[in-house]
């Protein structure tokens, strides 16, 4: 991100904590003091000037409490030590008079300051009613008041709690990729670097995933050209940890599962760009160059200042990621050991990441539906047949992600696999999200439509109401499916 | 990060107020008392007491005790119950730098709980930039199940609470292919001429292009495939779980260190001696890895893999100490390293077990840990005072010897520093040893401040050589007495010519540096015992001359009386003629002396 859209973000943010604070300030001052009363004027006015300025992005603003949290435009604010009474003060406020919250309009700054304090006083004021609710309902009303709304329900609440899992989500995947590019980026420059970082934010993602585990399969769809290695080893990364809370490892155990595929292509780092990036097909001794990276992973973490415990629980499965089951692959050695259950996931998640994602030199890849069908016929030779069959379940036949298109000459992505699916036919039924064009959007060419059953039938005809042509994998199209899931 | 959000916030009373500001003074002192003393010190252990104690009063009143963090104070609710003195306490600022919100202490708390709390906050007083981990991560890792907390979810970016997505928006940009999606929108009869069930290949790729690149692939939705296929087995199922309890229950260092040789192998082939040093620092990290693989197998009582380790790389430096000396080097370095008696320290506890294992096993840890450098003389030899078993001690005898004649620098010293007892059992294993440095070495240990040590080195060099005494025969003027008397011992034993010379040569020379009387009658005594005719000539001058007055002054007398005493020793006709010869001699002290001589003689 640059500087300024930081500084942007950061501003932001603090404008939303302003709001809160201002409206808080407002409603004490109110308790004690008349209209004319500078304190009165100054917080109110400060209070406006955040309203009016916040919904200069976004239109309304609303302020309201979940749980114990506070939501400033739907945007979750984070507390700290100072401003724990503020926030909690707020929330016994609102919680006092059984409302969620309010909406305020930016037309807020054509009100009245004495209509403002009148408002602030009937809020006050319902605390004392046998029923605050239904007695501030019925005392400000919109006619009254046309620039406020009573919140009754969490506004939002669905898209609110969707909004703010799916961005600590990407955050997170932001965190992690940042932590190995990191790491690689030290390795490069020949300076030493530790495993705090990368452990720090896979425990946090090991968290997320515990919690929300379908969030972090649709994750693993994003797609970079630029930045393929980092970004595909966050994603095998989250595949494989995925897998892993399938298969019910410990918690423990998918930090490190994750560090694992954070670090199994670290060795590319050191692969020549011109054989990495290069178009078309590698030479005998272009691919013997590129074989080594495993082996180089190996050897970078190695030189990484960790524990040897830490180290001799990420070393394997890197070491092993292009061994098949039946130890064909490469590195050739003489070992004849099987491979590590880590090895294992990761050589799955390895090339299902790596067959579904295009690259420089690639620009057209095979559907995750397709991708998942060339694994199986690798079964038991290439895969572990159980964690296959696994991986398989967990993604579904069409994987969150896939570009579908029906017969009704609309696409969509798949966002959830088929509920309850009984035998083949309801197996391919997953729900998608229909794509629209937009002509008028910068560089995306859809934008989400209507969300579908594909697994709905037609109550008169007992037939499924659509049928899917084609699958295709969306990348191939500019398309990045994260955009469009949840 | 972490932890179950915690219940409403609590409402604070004065009472309450002061037990957190107590709790949280009592986990300063436990933490200031851990960092002073070992953790099973007295002092310590009551510092922990005491600030369970005051925690356990908190949460009689209240069901959680959570404290806020903010740089370096600590927050109950909004009141600051503690400040640090300094910006970069011990307490508060470790916990901020790392992220930490709040920690909330919940009732029910065990003592392991709150201890390893506090070992968590010591263990990571100081963070740098290649630590491996920090109180966040390590409160996670050992989930503690009265101890909740919330961290920053990075501290490194803690201020972009916000929107991470339109941060990554840019990043994440997909090129727009500009191809239509093939049956979108199109006019009727333009993509739907088959489902997908049916349909072909639509990758339009060049499978193939790049390695393990797939060919066109099935498609998995195809209702012609059961997909039962991809359901698990009973029988899959229980394999599945032995999996996963294997990966979560045994060790997989025995794999790692497969691996690790591997990359040694490919790091240590090199260029024919053309290594360039970024290889040579690859080699050094790995080689700094193995050494804590070998370490830490011996410490875990893995032998073995320490064994597999060392055989490997023994074979990797055979095979390239000729092309790569440099690495070769690298190699040796490390056989040093880990042969130090702080390496080793851990086999300790396996001697004793040796005893019962059979001789063929150990004959096989004997091959391997004649692979270590010899400097692990130095962590072998103590073990010999420790009274291994017979097949033990001979083992480490041979190993020493085997050492010794690589290098014998570590056994040398050893000898300069260890103390008498060991030195005592090196000179059994000296003895045991040919080669001039041994002999070297134990004629220095002549000289060695133990009495003992001489008394026994001077018996193993007479046993070794008998020509050995002409370099020891100035241990006749041992202070000694036991010194001294090996040598007249050993020259005395028998009628010896060399013997009868070197004495007769020493008498004869009269410098004596001890000049009592008992030394010179001892030596005449020797020299009657190992002596023959030859010597009678110059007893007999003692005895009846004066010639040697002036040599021997006022204490002629003790030499006419070993004069005496040898020849009664010699015992031979003409020894005797010659004493006889004395008995009738003008001097009253000559004639005294050998006619008390011939009483013996006879």
């Amino acid at each position: 991100m640059s500087e300024t859209g930081k500084s942007q973000l950061i501003r932001r943010n603090q404008l939303r904590e302003e709001c809160v604070k201002a409206f808080y300030s407002l409603i004490r001052a109110a308790r004690i003091h008349q209209a004319n009363n500078q304190l009165i004027v100054q917080t109110a006015k400060e209070f406006v000037r955040t309203v009016v300025e916040l919904s200069k992005d976004a239109g309304d603003v609303s302020i309201q409490f979940m749980g114990r949290r506070i939501y400033v435009q739907e945007k979750k604010l984070i507390f700290r030590p100072e401003t724990v009474t503020l926030f909690d003060g707020i929330i016994d406020y609102f919680d006092k008079r059984a409302v969620q919250g309010i909406r305020l309009r930016p037309t807020i700054k054509d009100a009245k300051g004495v209509d403002l304090l009148a408002f602030i006083r009937l809020l006050n004021d319902a605390e004392k009613q046998d029923r605050p609710r239904e007695w501030l309902l019925a005392q400000a009303t919109p006619d009254k008041h046309p620039w406020v709304e009573l919140l009754q329900e969490a506004y939002g609440a669905d898209a609110m709690e969707e909004g703010d899992r799916k961005n600590r989500g990407l955050r997170s995947y932001a965190h992690v990729m940042e932590s190995v590019q990191e790491i690689a980026r030290k390795l490069t420059a020949r300076q030493s670097t530790g495993l705090n970082r990368a452990r720090r934010v896979l425990q946090n993602m090991v968290d997320l995933i515990m919690e929300d585990e379908p969030l972090f399969r649709a994750l693993s769809t994003i797609r970079f050209y630029d930045d393929y290695t980092f970004g595909h080893s966050v994603n095998v990364g989250i595949l494989s940890m995925c897998l892993g809370k399938r298969i019910m490892l410990s918690k423990k155990s998918l930090e490190t599962l994750g560090l694992c595929g954070l670090l199994h292509d670290l060795g590319k780092i050191e692969a020549p760009k011109n054989i990495l990036n290069k178009p078309g097909k590698l030479t005998d001794e272009e691919f013997e160059v590129m074989k080594r990276h495993s082996m180089d992973s190996v050897r970078l973490i190695v030189k990484i200042q960790a524990s040897r415990d830490r180290k001799n629980d990420i070393l394997l499965a890197p070491f092993e990621h292009h061994l098949k089951y039946d130890l064909s692959g490469y590195p050739k050695t003489d070992r004849s050991s099987a491979l590590s259950l880590f090895g294992r996931i990761l050589a799955i998640a390895d090339v299902y990441d790596a067959i579904t994602s295009p690259r420089v030199y690639r620009k057209s890849v095979l559907p995750p539906n397709r991708a998942l069908g060339f694994m199986w016929e690798g079964v038991g030779k290439d895969f572990d047949p159980i964690l296959l069959k696994i991986f398989i379940n967990m993604l579904g036949v069409y994987p969150v992600g896939t570009l579908l298109v029906l017969d009704t000459r609309k696409a969509g992505l798949v966002v959830e696999p088929p509920e309850d699916a009984e035998g083949p036919l309801e197996w391919a039924r997953p729900w998608i999200v229909l794509l629209k064009r937009d002509s008028g959007n910068g560089h995306r060419k859809f934008v989400k439509g209507e969300t579908i059953n594909l697994a709905e039938k037609d109550p008169k005809t007992g037939h499924y109401r659509h049928t899917i042509v084609k699958s295709l994998n969306a990348a191939n199209y500019g398309i990045q499916p994260i955009d469009f899931i949840r | 990060m972490a932890s179950q959000p915690s219940s409403k916030p609590m409402e604070q009373t004065s009472e309450d107020l002061l037990l957190a500001k107590k709790t949280v003074s009592a986990m300063i002192q436990s933490l200031k008392a851990c960092t002073l003393y070992p953790l099973t010190h007295e002092t310590c252990q009551k510092a922990m007491s005491a600030a369970k104690q005051r925690l356990d009063d908190f949460l009689l009143r209240n069901d959680t005790f959570r404290i806020h963090i903010d740089h370096d104070a600590v927050f109950y609710g909004e009141t600051p119950i503690y400040k640090e003195a300094s910006n970069y306490g011990a307490f508060a600022f470790p916990m901020s730098r790392d992220g930490l919100e709040w920690v909330e202490f919940q009732r029910g708390i065990q003592n392991r709980e709150l201890n390893g709390f506090i070992q968590t906050l010591m263990q990571h007083r100081t963070l740098t930039a290649e630590s491996e981990g920090d109180i966040v991560t390590t409160l996670w890792e050992e989930n503690y199940p009265h101890i909740k907390h919330e961290a920053k979810e990075a501290v490194w970016n803690a201020e972009l609470a916000g929107d991470a997505f339109e941060d990554l928006g840019v990043q994440m940009t997909l090129p727009a292919s500009g191809e239509a999606i093939p049956g979108m929108d199109a006019p009727t009869g333009e993509g739907d001429a088959e489902t997908e069930t049916k349909a072909g290949d639509d990758q339009g790729e060049s499978a193939g292009e790049r390695p393990g690149e797939p060919p066109p692939a099935p498609n998995l939705a195809d209702p012609s495939l059961d997909p039962s296929l991809w359901q698990l087995s009973e029988e899959e199922k229980e394999l599945l779980r032995e999996m996963v309890y294997e990966e979560e229950n045994f060790d997989g260092t025995d794999n790692v260190l497969d691996v690790l040789m591997i990359l040694l192998k490919q790091e240590s082939r090199g260029k024919d001696g053309d290594q360039d040093a970024e290889v040579s620092n690859d080699i050094v990290s790995l080689l700094s890895f193995l050494q804590e693989e070998f370490q830490s197998s011996l410490d875990q009582g893995q032998i073995r893999l320490a064994f597999k380790l060392l055989k490997e790389i023994h074979a990797i430096h055979l095979s390239i100490q000729d092309k790569n000396p440099e690495t070769a080097r690298l190699l040796d370095d490390f056989f040093s390293k880990i042969s130090t008696p702080e390496a080793l320290s851990s086999l300790d506890s396996i001697w004793p077990r040796l005893a019962k294992i059979d001789p063929s096993r150990i004959k096989s840890i004997q091959e391997h840990l004649l692979l270590l450098h010899p400097n692990a003389t130095l962590a072998f030899a103590p073990v010999l005072l420790k009274k291994p078993s017979p097949e033990v001690r001979k083992m480490l005898f041979e190993i020493i010897a085997t050492y010794a004649k690589t290098d014998h620098r570590p056994l040398e010293s050893l000898l300069d520093t260890a103390e008498e007892k060991l030195i005592l059992k090196l000179v059994d294993l000296l003895s045991r040893l040919k080669g001039d440095h041994f002999q070297q070495m134990l004629l220095k240990l002549t000289g060695h401040p133990s009495e003992s040590v001489r008394i026994k080195v001077l018996r193993v060099l007479f046993k070794k050589d008998p020509y050995m005494i002409w370099r020891l025969f100035h241990h006749i003027e041992d202070a000694s007495p036991a010194m001294s008397g090996i040598v007249h011992a050993y020259l005395g034993r028998t009628k010896d010519k060399m013997s009868e010379s070197l004495m007769l040569d020493y008498l004869e020379e009269g410098e004596f540096k001890r000049e009592d009387r008992d030394h010179i009658m001892a030596c005449y005594k020797t020299l009657g015992q190992c002596g023959s005719d030859h010597s009678v000539g110059f007893l007999e001058d003692i005895l009846l001359g004066n010639a040697y007055k002036d040599r021997f002054g006022g204490r002629l007398p003790i030499h006419k009386e070993g004069a005496a005493a040898a020849l009664t020793q010699i015992g031979t006709p003409a020894a005797y003629k010659t004493l006889k010869k004395a008995g009738r001699s003008f001097s009253s002290k000559a004639r005294q002396i050998a006619r008390k001589a011939m009483e013996d003689f006879k």
